[in-house]
């Protein structure tokens, strides 16, 4: 589903990315790992078109996506999340969730002022829109603006617009952090849900491997820029590489 | 009856320029409250749009009475004749009071056009808009609207320049019929007053919508907004085209109503009037910019109140109306920025499911 | 061919918008801001110092120093009083710079309501439009030159060699670093107004000399082509905002010249070009001169080959 082919990106002197490929088959729960600064959400930019790369190749469903831009790639079906989650600040909870939906007739401001061309539309996502919010147990907070959660919430939320929008794959970085491990666990079983009944395919940056590990049947491994270890999760936790990488990488 | 008169008269021009200043608030609303983009350039569609009734209409005019429309000097169009500028402007002045055949079509025309043309230098001005930092696209359209003064000051064959002249107007002639003044005025305020209520109910209806949450998350968080299929180029063209068809609607009003257009006038402190409004009443909330303009207009009534009082006073009372706005401005940015009526809530029948929602967990409990 | 005569013109315009622009260049490098009050900084110095001369009748030379003294005061106060406060409340850039256009409006109708008062109080009456031509015989040429080059000169020693200059420098690449080690951002900011206000204030004077008068409005007349100059340079470099304002004045008066020759363009559009200058470099090169490296020319290049 997702392929990049040596895909490469330097900041100044420095290599983000560097040469690398990794494959996201459909229906999967693929999990990137690595210590800080390894290039996983520099890859993630790449793949959803905030970056272009300097070279390689991105492939989304047998499209080639590098060079594209972000809306243009989030119409083909891929959706990804913030590390730092970037909620819209003058809206509340609800309204944050209800703009990431897709193909809403009312988005266009001609046909947004006859209220009938996108009122159904509209109620079929405000009913996704609660039943997001209820399983992420955001309910209480969706009139609250951004500004008035706790951070473990913003997170959530960052997660639940990634959800609302409909996605073919989605790609959520570090979805946990800040979560407290019995909800953590709760997310990633409604992870394993979706993609069960929905058949969304997951990729997903995280740092809390011991949680991570449970849900996810392949795993990447990065660091500084390149990919050192792909395979099943136990492998990569017994790969003296990645452990010289953890150990030697945090102080 | 005098006293009626006197009324009318107040309402008038108190109402018309209540009008104009409204549309421009609201126009740079949806630009900058809801679309973020920082238009210091308002100005430029206001003048264009006045100055599109001014260059046609007058031309219509002259078309349809078969004479040419001439007022430069013979081998110079950027130099305007005196002469042949009087002349021009004793027909169109015959044109107002005594042919509606012709103030009519060729007024409400232009004032299409006017907008029109004015929508088309929005959308192009949306791209310095998509590319620039925000406080670089406030510069560079601050830019602009003085390269369309400049040009429409110096190419004297468009409205001949600084020079005052005449234009149609589509209701003058409603005295000619023996209606006292007042009907004529009250009824262009009709007019007018009828494009605001229109201009305010449609962007009411388009903002409160999908569309207008897609300018407000374009305004909050542009990278954001584009990951989540915000297709930013066309969300901003959208703003601007409309937003700069309001303003040069704005224009079209202002030229009917004082009769006449001198292209000098369209400074950059028409624009900082218009953020002043924009920011005192409220930005994201179209009733803060009409609040504004009002407030606008108290203080205009008031300035000319102690103008009017005090005839003594050693300096010019117009001058007070420029270093009341900066201090306002000031006061605003440091104690006040969000203005005085908060941002509105984007509210469709998305927000009453929820409350549903919420009220069915709450029985529930 | 070209008349010599303007290429001094060019000169003397390059100059002076020189001095006038450094202190935008440096408040938006050190600030982080556009100060529209800027142009205000030079009317005022240029007004307080024609005003002294044509009333007092004290040296128009000796005026010049004071212009840029009295440029630094407002300048430092303007800071304290205005900027200072938006930035604590931690307002945009975007947002200051709207409050710089407010303290613009209060400077420029203040002085104007001031010489309304005072023409309509007092006589001789003082008529800006009216000051006389020559500096005590000095052309206003030399002192141009002279006092702009020395200026730079030590401006660029300032900023290059002194410790505070390098605090400024320090703290413009990066302030929350140079607040950590110790740098006070209140005295940085200080040195950085009262430099930018008295080369404002300078610039104003000289202007005043070599244009015989001066206007209220005279600050925001200038200031578009004073942001010419400091975007064309690169919005925070020293040495290309001093390289942009002479081609901002050559560009100016050449151009309009060379226009007015070659395609009968009338006189009355020099001013669109300065504005054609700042339009074309935020759109095909903002980083301006002050960002010319062979790195950025090649990705300048790259950028025209591959449509993205």
């Amino acid at each position: 589903m997702l392929k990049t082919v040596n895909v490469s990106k330097s900041f100044g002197g420095l290599k983000a990315v560097n040469k690398v490929s990794v494959e996201v088959r459909e229906g999967g729960i693929i999990g990137l790992i690595g210590p800080n600064g390894s290039g996983k959400t520099t890859l993630f930019n790449v793949i959803s078109g905030v970056y272009k790369p300097d070279d390689g190749e991105v492939w989304f469903r047998g499209r080639r996506i590098d060079g594209l831009k972000p809306h243009q790639i989030y119409k083909m079906g891929l959706v990804r999340t913030f590390q730092i989650p970037r909620p819209f600040y003058g809206m509340s909870v609800y309204e944050n969730i209800l703009t990431a939906g897709r193909d809403n007739p009312g988005e266009n401001p001609l046909k947004a002022l006859i209220r009938k061309l996108w009122h159904d539309r509209e109620i079929k996502l405000s009913d996704k829109s609660i039943e997001i919010l209820k399983m992420l147990n955001l309910i209480n907070n969706a009139k609250l603006k951004p500004y008035e959660l706790s951070g473990g919430e913003v997170k959530l939320l960052e997660i639940a617009r990634g959800l609302v929008s409909d996605p073919v794959l989605l790609m959520l970085d570090e979805p946990v952090a800040g979560v407290e491990p019995g909800f953590a666990h709760e997310i990633f079983r409604n992870i394993v849900r979706l993609r069960d009944e929905y058949g969304i395919t997951f990729f997903i940056i995280e740092h809390k491997i011991d949680i991570l590990f449970n849900y996810v049947e392949h795993v990447y491994v990065m660091d500084r820029g390149r990919v050192i270890f792909e395979g099943d999760p136990s492998s990569a936790a017994k790969d003296p590489e990645v452990i010289r990488a953890y150990i030697g990488g945090e102080k | 009856m005098p006293v009626l008169e006197a009324v009318f008269g107040v309402i008038y021009s108190i109402g018309t320029f209540f009008v104009i200043y409204a549309l421009l608030a609201l126009s740079l609303n949806l630009e900058l409250g809801y679309g973020g983009i920082s238009n210091f350039g308002k100005v430029a569609f206001y003048a264009i749009g006045a100055f599109a009734v001014g260059a046609i209409a007058n031309r219509i005019a002259f078309m349809m009475l078969g004479k040419i429309f001439d007022i430069t000097q013979t081998y110079n169009p950027n130099i305007a004749d005196p002469f042949k500028l009087a002349e021009v402007n004793s027909i169109i002045t015959y044109v107002n009071l005594n042919r509606p055949d012709i103030a009519l079509p060729s007024y409400f025309i232009s004032l299409i056009a006017g907008v029109l043309l004015a929508g088309l230098f929005g959308y192009l001005a949306s791209y310095p808009a998509l590319k620039l930092r925000i406080d670089y696209l406030g510069i560079t359209l601050l830019v602009f609207g003085e390269i369309i003064r400049t040009i429409g000051n110096s190419y004297e064959a468009l409205v001949a320049g600084p020079h005052s002249m005449a234009v149609v107007r589509p209701f003058a002639w409603i005295t000619s019929l023996g209606y006292p003044a007042y009907v004529a005025d009250m009824t262009f305020f009709a007019f007018s007053l009828l494009m605001l209520i229109i201009v305010y109910v449609l962007l009411e209806r388009m903002l409160n919508s999908p569309f207008g949450r897609d300018l407000k998350a374009m305004r909050d968080d542009e990278l954001a907004a584009m990951s989540l299929g915000k297709d930013l180029a066309k969300l901003k063209a959208y703003s601007m085209i409309i937003g700069s068809m309001i303003a040069g609607l704005a224009g079209g009003i202002y030229i009917a109503y004082t009769g006449a257009i001198s292209a000098s006038e369209y400074i950059p402190f028409i624009t900082f009037i218009v953020w002043t409004i924009v920011l005192l009443g409220g930005a994201g909330n179209n009733n803060g910019a009409l609040l504004g303009a009002l407030i606008w207009i108290g203080l205009d009534r008031i300035l000319r109140i102690i103008k009017d009082a005090f005839p003594a006073l050693p300096f010019s009372v117009d001058l007070l109306r420029y270093l009341l706005t900066g201090v306002f401005i000031v006061l605003i940015i440091i104690y006040r920025p969000a203005g005085i009526l908060p941002e509105k809530e984007i509210k469709t029948v998305a927000w009453r499911r929820l409350e549903k929602e919420i009220k069915a967990e709450g029985g529930e409990e | 061919m070209i008349d010599p005569f303007i290429i001094v013109v060019s000169l003397q315009y390059g100059l002076l918008y020189v001095l006038m622009s450094l202190g935008l260049t440096m408040a938006y490098s050190i600030a982080r801001f556009a100060n529209f009050a800027q142009g205000e900084y030079v009317m005022i110095g240029a007004y307080v110092a024609a005003f002294i001369f044509n009333v007092w009748h004290i040296s128009y030379l000796l005026m010049i120093p004071v212009a840029g003294l009295v440029g630094s005061f407002v300048a430092v106060v303007s800071y304290l009083v205005f900027y200072r406060p938006m930035m604590r409340r931690g307002l945009s850039s975007n947002a200051i710079m709207i409050g710089s256009i407010g303290v613009m409006l209060i400077y420029e109708y203040i002085i104007w309501i001031f010489s309304e008062i005072y023409n309509n109080l007092f006589a001789p009456k003082f008529d800006p439009k009216r000051l006389p031509a020559a500096v005590e015989g000095v052309d206003a040429l030399y002192l141009i030159i002279i006092i702009s080059i020395a200026s730079v000169v030590f401006l660029a020693y300032v900023y290059g060699a002194t410790s505070i200059g390098r605090a400024s420098r320090a703290y413009a690449d990066n302030p929350m670093l140079a607040r950590i080690s110790g740098v006070s951002e209140t005295k940085i900011m200080l040195f950085m107004w009262s430099v930018a206000g008295f080369l404002g204030g300078l610039g104003g004077a000289l202007w005043g000399a070599y244009a015989s008068q001066v206007t209220p409005d005279m600050g925001f007349n200038n200031l578009l082509r004073m942001f010419a100059t400091t975007i064309l340079g690169g919005m925070t470099s020293f040495y290309g905002t001093v390289a942009a304002g002479l081609i901002v004045g050559f560009a100016e008066n050449m151009g309009i010249y060379a226009l007015n020759q070659a395609f009968g363009v009338p006189t009355v559009y020099k001013p669109v070009i300065p504005f054609a200058i700042i339009i074309a470099t935020l759109l095909i090169y903002p980083q301006g001169l002050g960002g010319i490296s062979l790195r950025n020319i090649r990705i300048l290049v790259r950028s025209f080959s591959t449509k993205s």
